[in-house]
């Protein structure tokens, strides 16, 4: 998908403002569960009945800003309160008062870098381009690149017509690894500005190749090949970007006159939502998991398709050893939104790590009746029958599923002890070397692999 | 300082100088206390949130009394269904220039008194009787008002045959579309709203407008005029009413050098639409296919205002479209009438603008150096977004950018004067020269406010030129004739327009920042399905008014007065 500073606004201004998504790494709540791209197949609902929209997002800013506030007063010596605090004024509007919130965090740890970015954001949208470039730079010079800041960097630049300073940061972002096919898109347009449109065409026949449906590197290709007086190729562009932007408009239309897009709820729980799991995940690193609990519950409740507020639940729970109370949450979840598959997953799981086989094993069952392809489900379906030591030969086939449709690590870790378990030493040790390829340093591979190995062979 | 001034008109690449602001800059003056003008614009809100609301309102600068002043004409919205002020009369405001910067009400006297919900105007004599006429372009019907010639206007609508469709109305413009003398008429359409399909939307806790896109797109009107006081609606067999979208600005402009006048419609939030015109008044839109209709991104900005000259003097017309908030004003350079290329971010053209809501624009040379400058009027069309958005402001300065003649324009905005630095949330906007006195004055219709009088203080020496047309066997106001001003160091152009900025008009004597020249070699008039004209050194500081045929055989420029010095 296109860098969102690119789409067109939808005159909604607070749309682009999705501040507390970027505190994420700040607080590190980078969980372990990935779940890909899985559908959203529910909308959260609000916690209480159907408050008017206006009454509900009121009180829901109201809180994100208590609960920001409280953690200020609890821990004044952590910057990164001061962060979620800029971030929870951001989201209600208030960017001058985050921005002074952010800059208390930066006087506290001048090398949060994420923090430069996020005040670099807040200029952006301020019509502040140089004093963003100058901050994503500073951001540079304290973290490492990622392709996200870079291509941030390089809209600013090409946007304040520095075309040669543009291209040269966005050259940097298309060498990273983690480069999306934004990165290249950026350059095509640093190029096509610079007037060097067979650089230009390039860039954006790359881009086609990594996103087919890339509706804008079609505008972009029509454009080089028509200065590049290439006319019949330009035609054919053209054309491709006229489908692809009439499909995307109306999608747009569509999405806009939903009914939860035209109140804004949607996105004011998602936003709060973000504040709140920010605020667990503080809680939680200050030792205090009970607060966390609660924080990541209200966060969970607000944003049903969020996976790792479910997930923070599910860890805090274990955590606290109060197994049996995160599956009466989940419970409770599910029955008051039984059609969101992320309920019935995190429910699954802990009943699986409880030791309950019937009932986790239904739970796990119903993700896939609603999500067939979510690699999690059958990774979590294949984890209890091994678990269970029950049903071997469904595990083995679960994890291979799982395998099929995520080829991750941890995928074939759990495949190789299916297959060990099924007396397959041969695939065991295939699967086990895999996840070692993929992730050489990972110490329990090792030694999995190891003892198949040393494993008595038949 | 005028030595720098000096060495940019002869070319002299001064790259460390180029990009500051110069002391020499363009100031301007709030003078409206001063000048008698009390309207006041209402949007006719009544906290239901109306779309409509949010695109009121334009204005016109011209010369309705044949004076040799400049007059102005105000739209007002009317009051909306749920208002508390039920009595409540608001109605355009036609002020009449006195001279000496005082301007007299006589919106009653002129017979201007409708209670319509006005949004645009365009102005022109669509009946070539000798008498400017005055189109609106309404929520509801459009009403084209004839000049009777004694100071009172007619409402010809109905006669007309240019007001019998229900709409939310935008930009307008008169223009002669197939060269047959008299002038035909395009009216723009925002989106198919009523109060049935009327809609909110909630932003961060707050019921506020939706966007143009929660609506159904619309179509254009093409009215032809048969000459003898009535139209006829073209437009689909000239091909606009294929072509359905949410129009604002418009401007009527021979892109392509051709000799006929073809359209540009900006859309919000939808693709900008270029009509080409084959001279016989059939369209075919080209707005993708030659870099117009989008932003270099490829993305449909949400367009405002727009409006057309040759900002960097290579002999063709660029356009200047206002944008909405999180997107720049974006300037599209004319690439010898083959594309367009978007170089706003190259030139500097959308300094300032980034945070805020655009309306009202001109590219207008405000400080006769030869080099044309940017205005742009803003101001946020939410009017609580204040309360959920501190990126940007309902009420905001408005944006002066100085073409610095070397490519790039300066954001010189907080060096502007007083006039600069008032926050209102304004609309539509309009360029002439108020107090002929040599220089190009303004007027901003601000929302649910005061408009905003702004006297050229400009201290420049710098030489210029008016030129005001005649026609005669053309349509009489010279819409769409192009005219070339020829020096040794430089040749200006420039298009006599009806219809421009946002939902506004103005600028019908077209004038011309010289810079340090001594001497004007010859202006060129180029009319529309007409001949050309030529007139040999006419003096410089002067209003000329060219009449077609009569310089058919070059001849000395007549000055229809002796204006002032210029300070």
């Amino acid at each position: 998908m296109p860098l969102a500073l690119a789409r067109p606004n939808l005159r909604k201004p607070f749309r682009a403002r999705v501040i507390s998504e970027w505190i994420k790494p700040i607080l590190g709540i980078g969980l372990t569960l990935i779940l890909g791209a899985a559908p959203t197949n529910s909308p959260a609902k609000g916690p209480i009945g159907k408050p008017e929209p206006e009454l509900e997002t009121a009180t829901l800013k109201r809180d994100a800003v208590a609960v920001a506030n409280a953690l200020a007063s609890q821990y004044p010596g952590d910057p990164l309160v001061y962060a979620l605090l800029g971030s929870a004024h951001f989201n209600i509007g208030q960017a001058d008062e985050a921005l002074r919130h952010l800059q208390r965090c930066i006087e506290l740890n001048p090398n949060q870098a994420d923090v430069y970015e996020i005040q670099a954001r807040i200029a952006y949208d301020k019509g502040q381009i140089d004093e963003c470039v100058r901050l994503f730079q500073e951001a540079l010079k304290r973290g490492s690149p990622n392709a996200d800041l870079l291509n941030r960097l390089g809209r600013a630049q090409l946007d304040l017509g520095k075309t040669e300073e543009a291209q040269a940061t966005l050259q940097q972002a298309v060498q990273r690894p983690d480069a999306p096919g934004e990165s290249r898109f950026l350059l095509g347009q640093s190029f096509l500005q610079a007037g060097a449109f067979a650089k230009a065409r390039e860039c954006f026949q790359e881009v086609i190749q990594q996103i087919p449906d890339h509706t804008q590197a079609f505008f972009g290709l029509f454009t080089a090949c028509t200065r590049l007086g290439l006319s019949e190729d330009a035609d054919r562009y053209r054309k491709e970007f006229v489908r692809l932007e009439g499909s995307d408009r109306k999608s747009l239309t569509d999405s806009s006159i939903q009914p939860d897009s035209l109140s804004g709820i949607g996105f004011v729980r998602e936003t709060v939502a973000r504040t709140f799991a920010g605020a667990g995940q503080l809680y939680r690193a200050h030792g205090k998991l009970e607060q966390a609990t609660e924080q990541f519950h209200k966060a969970a409740l607000l944003d049903g398709s969020t996976p790792s507020y479910r997930a923070s639940l599910e860890s805090l729970y274990l955590q606290r050893k109060l197994p049996l109370e995160g599956i009466r949450l989940f419970e409770e979840l599910t029955t008051s939104n039984p059609t969101n598959y992320l309920n019935h997953l995190f429910l699954g799981r802990l009943q699986s790590k409880s030791g309950m086989f019937e009932p986790a094993e239904k739970s796990l069952l119903t993700v896939q009746k609603f999500v067939p392809g979510l690699p999690e489900g059958h990774r979590a379906l294949g984890e209890l029958y091994l678990r269970a030591n029950r049903k071997l030969p469904e595990a083995l086939a679960e994890l291979s599923i799982s395998v099929e449709l995520d080829p991750s690590p941890p995928h074939f870790y759990l495949l190789s002890i299916a297959c060990a378990k099924n007396k397959d030493p041969q695939g065991a040790l295939n699967a086990i070397q895999q996840a070692i390829k993929l992730r050489p340093n990972e110490a329990s591979y090792q030694k999995l692999r190891e003892q198949l190995l040393q494993a008595p062979k038949k | 300082m005028r030595r720098w001034w000096v060495l940019l008109s002869l070319g002299v690449s001064l790259s460390g100088l180029a990009e500051t602001a110069q002391p020499l800059a363009i100031q301007w003056k709030d003078i409206t206390l001063e000048t008698g003008i009390q309207f006041t614009h209402t949007d006719g809100n009544s906290g239901k949130h109306y779309i409509v609301e949010t695109v009121a309102s334009g204005l016109a600068t011209f010369d309705f009394d044949k004076d040799g002043k400049i007059d102005i004409l105000l739209l007002n919205g009317a009051p909306l269904p749920g208002t508390e002020k039920p009595g409540a009369v608001s109605r355009n405001a036609l002020y009449r220039n006195d001279g000496g910067w005082k301007f007299t009400d006589v919106t009653v006297s002129a017979g201007l008194t409708d209670s319509a919900y006005h949004l645009g105007v365009c102005t022109a004599d669509y009946n070539n009787d000798g008498h400017t006429d005055i189109y609106l372009s309404n929520y509801g019907r459009n009403i084209l008002y004839k000049n009777n010639g004694n100071g009172t206007f007619t409402d010809v609508t109905a006669l007309a045959g240019v007001g019998g469709w229900e709409h939310v109305g935008a930009g307008a413009c008169f223009f002669d579309m197939d060269g047959d003398g008299d002038l035909d008429l395009f009216a723009a359409s925002y989106v198919d709203f009523n109060l049935k399909n009327h809609k909110t939307s909630v932003m961060n806790g707050f019921t506020t407008y939706v966007g143009p896109l929660q609506y159904p797109p619309t179509a254009n009107h093409l009215f032809r005029n048969n000459g003898n006081g009535t139209f006829s609606d073209v437009s689909k067999e000239s091909g606009i009413a294929g072509f359905l979208s949410s129009g604002m600005g418009v401007v009527a402009a021979d892109f392509d050098n051709d000799g006929d006048s073809d359209l540009l419609v900006a859309n919000d939030l939808r693709a900008n639409a270029l009509w080409v015109n084959d001279g016989q008044g059939r369209f075919k839109e080209i707005g993708a296919l030659i870099g117009i209709a989008y932003d270099p991104f490829g993305n449909a900005q949400g367009n405002m205002g727009v409006d057309c000259a040759d900002w960097n003097n290579d002999g063709w017309l660029d356009f200047y479209v206002t944008t909405y908030q999180r997107q720049l004003s974006t300037l599209y350079q004319n690439q010898s009438g083959k594309y367009f290329d978007d170089v706003t971010r190259a030139t500097g053209a959308g300094l300032g603008s980034f945070s805020q809501v655009k309306w009202g624009a001109g590219i207008v040379d405000f400080n006769n150096d030869g080099h044309r400058d940017l205005f742009v009027a803003c101001g946020h069309l939410i009017d609580i977004v204040d309360q959920f958005d501190s990126t940007t402001s309902y009420r905001a300065k408005n944006i002066l950018l100085q073409n610095t003649g070397q490519g790039k324009f300066v954001d010189v905005s907080a060096q502007g004067g007083d006039g600069m630095q008032a926050r209102w949330s304004s609309r539509g906007s309009a360029f002439d020269d108020l107090d002929n006195d040599g220089d190009v004055d303004a007027v901003i219709l601000n929302s649910r406010a005061a408009a905003t009088v702004l006297r050229n203080d400009s201290k420049s020496q710098n030489s210029w030129t008016q030129v005001e047309l005649r026609g005669t066997g053309t349509n009489r106001d010279g819409i769409g004739a192009r005219v070339r001003v020829v020096t040794e160091a430089m040749t200006w152009i420039d298009e006599v327009h009806s219809g421009r900025s946002y939902q506004s008009d103005f600028g019908r004597r077209l004038h011309f920042g010289l810079g340090t020249v001594k001497k004007i070699d010859r202006i060129e008039v180029k009319w529309v399905g007409g001949g050309n004209e030529v007139l040999l050194n006419p003096a410089l500081n002067q209003r000329i008014l060219i009449t077609e045929g009569l310089h058919r055989v070059p001849s000395v420029g007549t000055p229809i007065k002796q204006p002032p010095t210029a300070p």
